[in-house]
């Protein structure tokens, strides 16, 4: 249920990261290297990098990679962990994941609740994707296992991003929300609640109204579990069609409402606009960021938002 | 709650989780809509690594053969690092074996010299070590071995694919193409082409070597030591392209054979 504009900062999750309340940033994309370089770094909290798109070690990408870093706090979401494989994670991916972190020293590292490593053909296969998982005990133990690894070896606690899925695996012996929230409880993980994801999903499979269900959805989630929470738009789908998480568009009205209802619930938890494809203006993604920031200091009134922390 | 898991469970787990990667990579059409859009994702993903890898291989042939291509290559080499950029490095040995290499002769070396030139450019780049240079005075040229920088490669092809490469790397689509002038290069430099891949400043560009040079840069990267070197190339000017070699930053260091 909504907690009013009375919401208290979150209990102090592992995974949160000190003075991060109210933060907003945006996923820094490469037609906005230079904007981001070359503009006013306090606009904005923190910039989102994907980590696979800095894993070369020459060339540019490290240079330019140094340099938002000396300027803004960084989070580092990768999309290739598939901490759900049964299978495991492949060792140079964690490697090179690890010394990407250890150059630039994220103020959060992410990935999300999917798999990706199998076979095929006879081979190892990375299916390239953010493949959905069985809610399952062994499902369960595998993420376990697997998101245990990745933090001891990181040396810190990393935050889980529920999925928009796009076939049904049939029903799990846990809810999704039940699922998530044994991951963190048993892991210290947090929870990087996609909202974006949240809707999509019940656009596609709700037989309610897509707001109700993920309002349902975040009352199941443990309060100090979140540790993030992702906004984003998708492009509309046609009659018949599903529609596909392609972060082309504005955070939609629908998603912005949910926001609301969310920092009602978990307090003011750092915040990333994301956008990745069909990119607008730098100017127009920082307002969207402005907007989040204006959405917590209304739900939060009774506690002092931190303006640009750097 | 059930804590215990057995290997057999996980196992299973592992084969439902194949299962699905399989109905998503045959690329066959299917019923579900869902798993349509995780082949269309992976077709789209496939298609735009290969177009980051090998811009001028897409403009050659265009979007929507690389698209074909991308689908086809899924089925020869499977992605299995995290990072699309390192997926699509048999692209020139698969184009090489199909019909299309008979009417395009030449793409095939295209491709194998666009994939030497994104791994480059991806490659650490290292620093001259100059204190290494006194070994030239303190060996026996036959402990002294030549350590190129990971960023420099060689490469040979039997027709002028740099030419072709040239021409295409600097204009944004194939209607751009200046035709007189490609056909005024492979009149200045017919046949055969061997070239040193480097790095201006961090873009991958590419260099005309004479032959003898070519093989020097080969030896070095087979590894034989500078008397061998020598003995090799007699009538290669060695203290000519050091200079040079130091000045355009293509070795990391001379190093003692007992570091080896």
């Amino acid at each position: 249920m909504p907690q009013g504009k009375s919401a208290s900062i979150n209990a102090r999750h592992p995974s949160a990261s000190p003075g991060t309340e109210g933060w907003v940033g945006v996923g820094l994309r490469h037609p906005h290297y230079r904007d981001a370089i070359e503009g006013n770094n306090n606009a904005v909290d923190f910039l989102e990098v994907h980590a696979e798109n800095f894993f070369a070690e020459g060339g540019i990408l490290p240079s330019i990679l140094e340099d938002v870093a000396n300027q803004y706090a960084i989070s580092l979401h990768s999309t290739s962990m598939g901490l759900g494989s049964a299978s495991g994670i492949n060792d140079g991916y964690l490697r090179r994941l690890s010394n990407l972190a250890d150059r630039i020293n994220p103020v959060l590292i992410s990935d999300h609740a999917s798999f990706a490593w199998s076979q095929y053909q006879g081979h190892d296969v990375h299916a390239g994707d953010l493949l959905p998982l069985e809610f399952s005990q062994t499902g369960l133990q595998v993420m376990i296992d697997n998101v245990d690894r990745v933090q001891q070896l990181l040396g810190r606690n990393i935050l889980v991003e529920n999925l928009s899925a796009y076939i049904d695996l049939g029903p799990g012996e846990f809810q999704e929300t039940e699922f998530l929230s044994e991951l963190a409880h048993r892991t210290a993980c947090g929870l990087l609640l996609d909202l974006n994801n949240l809707l999509v999903n019940a656009h596609n499979f709700s037989q309610e109204p897509a707001l109700t269900a993920c309002m349902r959805w975040l009352d199941q989630i443990p309060r100090d579990i979140v540790g993030e929470i992702h906004l984003a738009g998708y492009t509309p789908a046609g009659e018949g069609k599903l529609i596909v998480d392609d972060h082309s568009q504005a955070v939609s009205e629908e998603c912005w409402t949910l926001y609301r209802y969310a920092i009602q619930r978990f307090g003011p938890v750092i915040t990333l606009i994301e956008w990745d494809n069909d990119l607008p203006k730098w100017d127009e993604l920082l307002q969207q960021a402005q907007f989040a920031k204006q959405i917590i200091a209304e739900e939060c009134t009774a506690i002092a938002i931190p303006g640009s922390i750097r | 709650m059930k804590q215990v898991h057995s290997s057999s469970e996980r196992a299973q787990l592992a084969r439902r989780q194949a299962q699905l990667v399989d109905r998503i990579f045959c690329l066959k059409e299917n019923q579900s809509k869902g798993l349509a859009i995780y082949q269309n994702n992976l077709r789209f993903t496939a298609a735009r690594a290969l177009s980051i890898s090998y811009p001028v291989l897409e403009k050659l042939l265009g979007q929507e053969t690389m698209v074909a291509l991308a689908q086809s290559l899924l089925q020869q080499e499977s992605p299995n690092s995290g990072d699309w950029a390192d997926w699509g490095g048999q692209l020139a040995e698969f184009i090489g074996n199909t019909e299309f290499i008979q009417d395009h002769p030449y793409v095939d070396d295209i491709a194998r010299l666009e994939w030497k030139l994104h791994e480059l450019g991806r490659q650490r780049s290292s620093t001259l070590e100059r204190d290494s240079l006194a070994l030239l005075e303190s060996h026996d040229l036959e402990n002294v071995h030549i350590e190129l920088n990971p960023d420099i490669d060689i490469y040979h092809s039997a027709l002028p694919v740099d030419q072709i490469w040239l021409a295409h790397d600097a204009i944004e689509n194939a209607s751009a193409l200046d035709e007189t002038a490609l056909a005024e290069a492979f009149r200045q430099y017919p046949g055969e082409c061997f070239l040193l891949l480097y790095r201006r400043q961090y873009k991958p560009d590419l260099l005309r070597l004479n032959e003898d040079t070519f093989y020097w840069f080969q030896d070095i990267k087979q590894g034989l030591n500078l008397e061998q070197l020598l003995d090799r190339h007699p009538e290669f000017d060695f203290v000519h392209w050091l200079a040079k070699a130091v000045e355009n930053n293509w070795i990391h260091r001379l190093k003692p054979a007992h570091s080896l």
